[in-house]
């Protein structure tokens, strides 16, 4: 009778999780999954609201295995829920970005020079300011050089740069934070103040294609720089 | 003596230990203790101004992992204990046990019918080899069915912007080396040698309760979905310690190893091979989502090695290194390890050279 209430104790503990990550800690959701992958956890926690029915049900039927050799297996069971509060004040940060993107700077310059080159020399200034999403704008910087962008990054000052620039960065999840890949642009930050390692920055700016190293690759000329709180979805899709 | 199938409280007996487990139990405890200790050292690190930032990054990486396999390891267990009450034993005999050859040729697409990831897929494979499917059917289903499914051919064809060359050699890749791996170890091994002694004995008992005996009379809807929930439950109390520490370990991994790591040592094409294979091996990541890392690639590495990445994950990695452990002798663990690994190695070096540029 103690397996299956230990049972039912995990089973309920774990779905009581997800029901609250599902209904009430969205937010904490967000730095984790995908939205498209949110139904997952609201099924989780259906069957294992179907499975703590079932092992209340049978609370009186005696389990193969004795509690004495397969306690610790149930504990591993609770052991991620131990780390939600570790999880929650977490956050993935410059050095999350520089171990997942050892040499992602010098091949995102490679790869825009070739982009950039093929732009017109006299690349129209289109005032218009255009709200594109970051994903948009780091894949295709050719098709927004000399326009106004506006984007909300995190800010990595790099020592390989020079003093007034810094890097804006975000990270693309396409399932899970587990799988969250770097992406980013350069930012000139044209007389403001330094902004802080890993702070939350909208930058609104003009493209421009820039040469470093007889490296070219487009930068945001910055008209301003403003300290921005974490958005409700740090990751982008 | 003719068993009857009785899902009462009160005649329910638990399938008695294999004489020969005391000493896998004993292992399996001291190795849970062991985790348990581990976990709290990292827990209590994590306090210290030091470790924060590692065990923060590793407490987030940890907790997606779980979130988004959980879900997809307790459906498993639910279609698992399914075809267990639902399926019957001649439909098994029939598909799987006339002929070897087709038996393992059919189970290495069953994924297209039955599509699940390689987290669910053992619950799953628990129960097709209680219901008396052959060693090397269940291999081929095992390997074959977390590639060949529409889930993560879409996956796949998403993350290569719809090209579709990569979704029809991942699928064919995975196929054509499930169904090898079946057939060849499918001579060798058997449920007797292949298959750990509970295993072994839940497969001589049918579903491993005393009480059942299923398809000897037709109990009403409602006491068999109760007893198919019931053995949802138990598989996934089986598994599930497994899937917590291989998704500890792989998110220890992503967070501790940096890429410039992996990046160093690529050289020729069979390093980058191999180096992928081993990233597949570290990283741990779901079927569903791994074309996402391995498009990540493309430009830096050859077709192939992304190739490798996308067909070696689903078929081994450390999480399923422990799942299998809940499952297959430590002999056909080796045999099956060596001959993924091998196949995998050898399809993707001739893929490099008869494909350079296939994607």
């Amino acid at each position: 009778m103690i397996t299956r209430l230990l049972q039912a104790g995990i089973m309920g503990a774990w779905a009581t999780f997800f029901t609250w990550l599902f209904a009430v800690e969205q937010p904490t959701l967000a730095r984790l999954l995908h939205p498209r992958l949110w139904w997952l956890v609201l099924a989780g926690a259906v069957v294992l609201l179907i499975f703590l029915g079932v092992a209340l049900r049978r609370i009186k039927m005696p389990t193969a295995q004795p509690l004495r050799w397969s306690w610790p297996a149930y504990l591993i069971l609770l052991v991620p829920l131990c780390f939600v509060g570790q999880m929650q004040s977490a956050r993935f940060d410059s050095q999350t970005f520089r171990d997942r993107s050892p040499s992602a700077i010098e091949t995102m310059a490679t790869v825009q020079e070739q982009e950039i080159q093929q732009a017109t020399p006299e690349t129209p200034d289109i005032a218009t300011p255009v709200e594109e999403s970051f994903i948009q704008i780091v894949q295709d910087p050719q098709r927004h050089v000399g326009r106004r962008v506006e984007l909300l990054c995190q800010a990595l000052p790099d020592t390989r740069l020079p003093d007034d620039q810094f890097i804006c960065y975000r990270f693309r999840i396409n399932c899970c934070a587990a799988d969250a890949q770097p992406v980013f642009i350069f930012v000139n930050r044209q007389g403001s103040p330094p902004p802080a390692k890993d702070a939350w920055m909208r930058v609104k700016g003009r493209l421009s294609p820039h040469t470093v190293n007889g490296l070219t690759f487009a930068l945001i000329q910055a008209e301003s720089l403003q300290s921005e709180a974490e958005p409700s979805f740090p990751f982008i899709f | 003596m003719k068993i009857q199938y009785r899902p009462s409280l009160s005649s329910y007996q638990p399938a008695p230990l294999p004489e020969n487990s005391s000493l896998t139990l004993e292992l399996s405890w001291v190795m849970g203790l062991l985790f348990l200790a581990v976990a709290l050292l990292v827990l209590l690190l994590g306090q210290t101004p030091v470790y924060r930032p590692l065990v923060g990054a590793m407490s987030i990486n940890f907790l997606a992992m779980m979130v988004e396999a959980l879900p997809f390891m307790l459906i498993g267990s639910l279609v698992g204990g399914v075809i267990e009450v639902f399926v019957p034993v001649a439909w098994v005999e029939r598909v799987f046990q006339r002929r070897h050859l087709r038996g393992v040729l059919v189970a290495g697409a069953m994924g297209l019918v039955f599509p699940v990831c390689e987290c669910a897929v053992v619950p799953v494979i628990r129960r097709l080899l209680s219901k008396g499917v052959p060693f090397g059917a269940a291999l081929a289903f095992l390997l074959g069915g977390p590639i060949v499914n529409p889930l993560v051919a879409a996956s796949t064809a998403v993350a290569y912007s719809f090209t579709w060359h990569p979704v029809a050699l991942r699928l064919g890749c995975g196929y054509l080396i499930a169904v090898v791996v079946g057939l060849l170890l499918g001579r060798w091994f058997n449920r007797d040698n292949g298959l750990t002694a509970a295993i072994q004995q839940t497969a001589s008992l049918g579903c491993g309760h005393i009480h059942c005996d299923h398809g000897n009379d037709k109990p009403g809807l409602k006491s068999q979905l109760f007893h198919a929930l019931g053995h949802a439950a138990d598989g996934f109390f089986s598994v599930g310690s497994y899937l917590v520490i291989g998704t500890f370990i792989a998110a220890f991994v992503r967070s501790a190893v940096s890429l410039e790591v992996f990046n160093q040592l690529l050289g020729a094409p069979w390093q980058a091979i191999v180096l992928m294979m081993a990233m597949a091996v570290l990283l741990n990541l779901c079927s569903e989502a791994d074309a996402f890392i391995a498009a990540s690639f493309r430009g830096l590495l050859p077709p192939s090695a992304q190739l490798a990445f996308m067909v070696l994950g689903p078929m081994f990695d450390l999480k399923l290194l422990l799942l299998y452990f809940g499952l297959f002798s430590k002999r056909a663990i080796v045999c099956l390890v060596s001959a993924v690994l091998s196949l995998v190695l050898l399809t993707m070096l001739a893929l490099h050279y008869l494909l350079p540029n296939s994607f």
